[in-house]
């Protein structure tokens, strides 16, 4: 009777161990790293000024769910800064060349670039364009990737603080 | 006695819990359980299809290429495993079927494991007329042991009949034969070239 409870004890904690081991890398990578994020805004301020607009607002890519955070204008390009929460487990990330961004007067911002970070939860990124040629009051992302076509069209209003 | 009992009962509960946590679906799980549910997943995340599979090809036991068509666009979604879960394994973005020409055409290698290369040549037939497609090239090596073979056996081809699903599929281990790819073409059921671009 001891020994089975011995043996009993000692696969269990074979299997805490083993399957702790295993289960490891997998918890490290769902720690989020957004240690680039805040270095990557103070480094805007290299173009000149910079505005920052409060957007938080989000549009479905099939069940995925994509916010804008926030926007920055500075004179040199304008910044979108993204949070994508995909549903499920992790899968292809997000193709940001395929969000077109237009002003109010419908002049498309060209894309220049993007970066991100991510984790299995979803990732936060910035996509960058080509700076305002003028003043706007709203703004217009399109998703435009096969034949998705979603829109999310949000305002522009100077409550961010001026640096 | 009682505080050994509880013990013993929160260790099991641990050890269940994280058998769980690696066989479930969530957060902490990766892959999937099917090369055909990996493939749907794959589609699902990039946000393209989902797209009606034409031909599935299995390669070897750890690779299956979905041969499909969406909309206007075909591909060629590969699913690989690794352990005994399924992996994307790339091409799963669609090709546009240009209606203008009579073969539309796509490529793409990777590497799987050490010592695979997995090529794949793919497309779509356009003109009904050409009953099948053929791939000629040259072969450059034949793997490692590239010795005294002789130079008449250089120029080969790939054929394949082209049925109602209009999808062809030429598949081969970069790392076994590698080719430079001459040109393709698109035959009728007489042997009349149809279509041919020349490639490289």
């Amino acid at each position: 009777m001891i020994r089975v409870k011995l043996a009993a004890t000692i696969i269990r904690r074979i299997i805490i161990i083993v399957f702790a081991i295993l289960l490891l890398p997998r918890i490290l990578t769902l720690i989020p790293d957004n240690r680039g994020d805040k270095e990557n805004i103070k480094a805007l301020e290299k173009d000149g000024p910079v505005v920052k607009y409060d957007i938080h607002q989000s549009m479905l890519l099939d069940q995925d769910r994509f916010t804008v955070n926030e926007i920055y204008s500075t004179p040199k390009q304008v910044v979108l800064r993204y949070t994508y929460r995909p549903k499920g487990t992790a899968g292809w990330s997000l193709p940001e060349n395929a969000f077109k961004l237009y002003d109010s007067s419908g002049n498309e911002l060209r894309y220049s670039g993007s970066s991100s970070s991510g984790t299995p939860w979803g990732s936060t990124g910035f996509i960058n364009y080509s700076a305002l040629i003028e003043p706007t009051t709203s703004m217009r992302l399109v998703y435009d990737w096969y034949d998705r076509n979603i829109e999310l069209t949000f305002p522009i209003q100077k409550e961010g603080e001026e640096q | 006695m009682k505080r050994k009992t509880i013990v013993m009962t929160l260790e099991w509960a641990l050890a269940v819990l994280l058998v769980f946590l690696f066989f479930s679906d969530g957060p902490f799980t990766i892959g999937s359980g099917s090369a055909a549910e990996a493939h749907e997943r794959s589609e699902r995340s990039y946000h393209y299809g989902p797209s009606q599979t034409i031909k599935e090809i299995q390669y070897r036991n750890d690779i299956v290429i979905f041969l499909s068509t969406y909309k206007n666009w075909f591909s060629a979604d590969t699913s690989v495993k690794k352990g005994w879960r399924w992996f994307p394994g790339g091409g799963v973005g669609g090709v546009e079927i240009d209606k203008s020409k009579a073969v539309s055409y796509s490529w793409e290698i990777s590497r799987y494991k050490k010592e695979r290369w997995i090529a794949k040549f793919y497309g779509y037939v356009s003109d009904p007329r050409i009953t099948s497609v053929v791939l000629n090239m040259d072969v450059i090596n034949e793997g490692k042991q590239t010795d005294s073979k002789d130079d008449t056996q250089k120029m080969t081809v790939l054929k394949q009949s082209i049925t109602e699903d209009r999808m062809f599929l030429f598949l081969w281990n970069e790392a076994e034969i590698r080719y430079t790819w001459k040109s393709l073409q698109g035959l009728d059921s007489e042997g009349n070239v149809l279509y041919e671009q020349t490639l490289n």
